[in-house]
């Protein structure tokens, strides 16, 4: 009640009032830290599926259906991603014009570095995942962007994803004010009811994980981007973090937001934070 | 050129379990692109699975087969170390083959 | 005084079942446009408004304007609806956070 009071106050004379960032901080978001956030949030899942080890989770669905996991067996005897990661591996190590390659823009050559990704950038003052840090290292090097969501991002990040599997999640908030305002812009969108349906991600896969939406079993939101990019066979193709989050979007029927949209990119931001200690199981297979 | 097939022959008590994974766009001929104009038919006709020189397994495949098709099957009498040849044929006289062993 | 409030009121009861006209169509189109813009601000733009502001446009260039108008006052209806969401949820989001 005092919250809405102070709230509606800032909203009269915000502009003319300069407002302590801490007290605006706490009647805007929780007062919690992101760890407590983290601890919170892994305690949940753990709670609802305690037969589920944390390595587990990245498996979404398949971690939590008996059913979906024996048929998900079946499919991994011959991943569907096997060709993505061919053609992620030739094109990773293969020199840009200018004789440069991939390996020349990232820590250890670019290899087994997936599970650091996204991180703050404290020097352009934003969320940087792999997919931007990609298409930043062609553009620094004289090549064209590639295009999000499929085809040759998704190849790469494939590629990428499989040098770091089994490595678990490292993500950092640096002790920067607009790293933490990222990370709470992310975990408000996660929390956020959109589009006609009115969900929010946290409708789906919190509280009904584990259950099903269609035909589909709902993933935890817990270790939900460990997979990425995946093989999903309703697309019939590739796909990355940016075609899942547009296509939710969609679903949701929300107008979706741009690939690598400062949105999207700070809910990764969140969602991965949240994932800290989940090792990378990329690419994946969903159905 | 990497070959567009993968293949796993395992032999247990004289059944040979075979799993092939084949690369190809299998477009049905029905679908649109995102101009509006029909995505032409490329799709694989028939493969053949040949055990000793002798077939042991051919697929009619069609409009109907997704893409990057999985196909599984096992047949009686072949031993470790035998030669398996697959081979696919596509409706535009494309092919390819590839010749592995039974483990 | 009477007669004539009577007469006004048949007149404007006949007047509501008219057949919009090009210059009605286009300002609820236009209104609804603006909304849509307050809603895009908020961040949340619902699919069906969008399709049937597509649709009111449609039906302009098309001259039907009765079409034109039913489809800007859906567009509306919609974008309102969406605009009090985002509002609603600028708080409501937190009941969501696990604790």
């Amino acid at each position: 009640m005092k919250a809405t009071v102070l709230l509606s106050l800032i909203v009269l004379f915000g502009s003319s009032v300069d407002m302590p960032s801490d007290v605006v901080r706490a009647l805007g978001a929780e007062s919690s830290t992101p760890a407590a956030d983290m601890d919170a949030f892994q305690a949940y899942f753990h709670g609802r599926f305690p037969n589920v080890k944390t390595a587990d989770f990245a498996n979404g669905p398949y971690a939590v259906d008996a059913d979906m996991r024996k048929q998900w067996e079946e499919i991994m005897q011959f991943p569907p991603y096997d060709f993505a990661i061919d053609e992620g591996k030739t094109a990773f190590e293969t020199p840009f014009t200018n004789g440069k390659t991939y390996a020349d823009c990232f820590d250890n050559r670019g290899i087994g570095v997936r599970q650091n990704f996204p991180y703050f950038d404290t020097k352009s003052g934003e969320v940087v995942t792999l997919d931007l840090a990609i298409n930043r290292c062609r553009i620094a090097n004289g090549e064209k962007p590639l295009p999000y969501q499929v085809g040759m991002m998704a190849s790469l990040t494939a590629y990428m994803a499989q040098t770091s599997n089994g490595k678990p999640f490292d993500i950092k908030i640096p002790d920067d004010p607009r790293a933490i305002t990222a990370y709470e812009d992310g975990k408000k969108y996660f929390y956020t009811r959109r589009g006609q349906l009115g969900f929010s991600c946290s409708s789906c896969h919190v509280g009904a994980s584990g259950h099903r939406l269609r035909g589909d079993i709902l993933a935890p939101a817990l270790g939900i981007l460990a997979s990425f990019p995946i093989y999903r066979s309703d697309w019939g193709s590739m796909g990355t973090i940016d075609r899942r989050f547009t296509s939710c979007s969609s679903q949701m029927r929300s107008q979706p937001l741009p690939p690598q949209d400062v949105s999207y990119r700070n809910l990764e931001y969140f969602l991965s934070f949240m994932s800290n200690g989940v090792p990378i199981a990329g690419p994946g297979t969903r159905p | 050129m990497a070959s567009t097939i993968r293949i796993r022959a395992l032999e247990i008590n004289g059944t040979v379990n075979v799993q092939a994974l084949i690369q190809h766009p299998m477009d049905s001929g029905l679908v649109k692109n995102s101009d509006g104009l029909l995505i032409p038919a490329h799709h694989i006709e028939t493969v053949t699975f040949e055990h000793n020189n002798k077939i042991v397994l051919t697929a009619f495949w069609g409009p109907a087969v997704s893409k990057d098709p999985y196909i599984k099957f096992s047949f009686k009498g072949g031993a470790k170390g035998d030669p398996l040849k697959v081979t696919w044929i596509d409706n535009l006289g494309n092919t390819d083959t590839l010749a592995a062993m039974i483990a | 005084m009477r007669i004539l409030s009577a007469f006004t009121l048949l007149l404007m009861s006949c007047c509501a079942t008219h057949a919009a006209t090009q210059q009605e169509a286009e300002a609820a189109l236009a209104a609804a446009r603006q909304k849509e813009a307050e809603a895009g601000k908020l961040g949340d733009r619902w699919l069906p408004a969008e399709a049937m502001l597509k649709a009111a446009q449609k039906a302009l260039e098309d001259q039907d304007f009765d079409h034109a108008l039913a489809a800007a006052a859906e567009a509306q209806a919609l974008t309102e609806r969406a605009i009090a969401q985002s509002k609603e949820q600028e708080t409501a989001w937190h009941d969501a956070v696990i604790r």
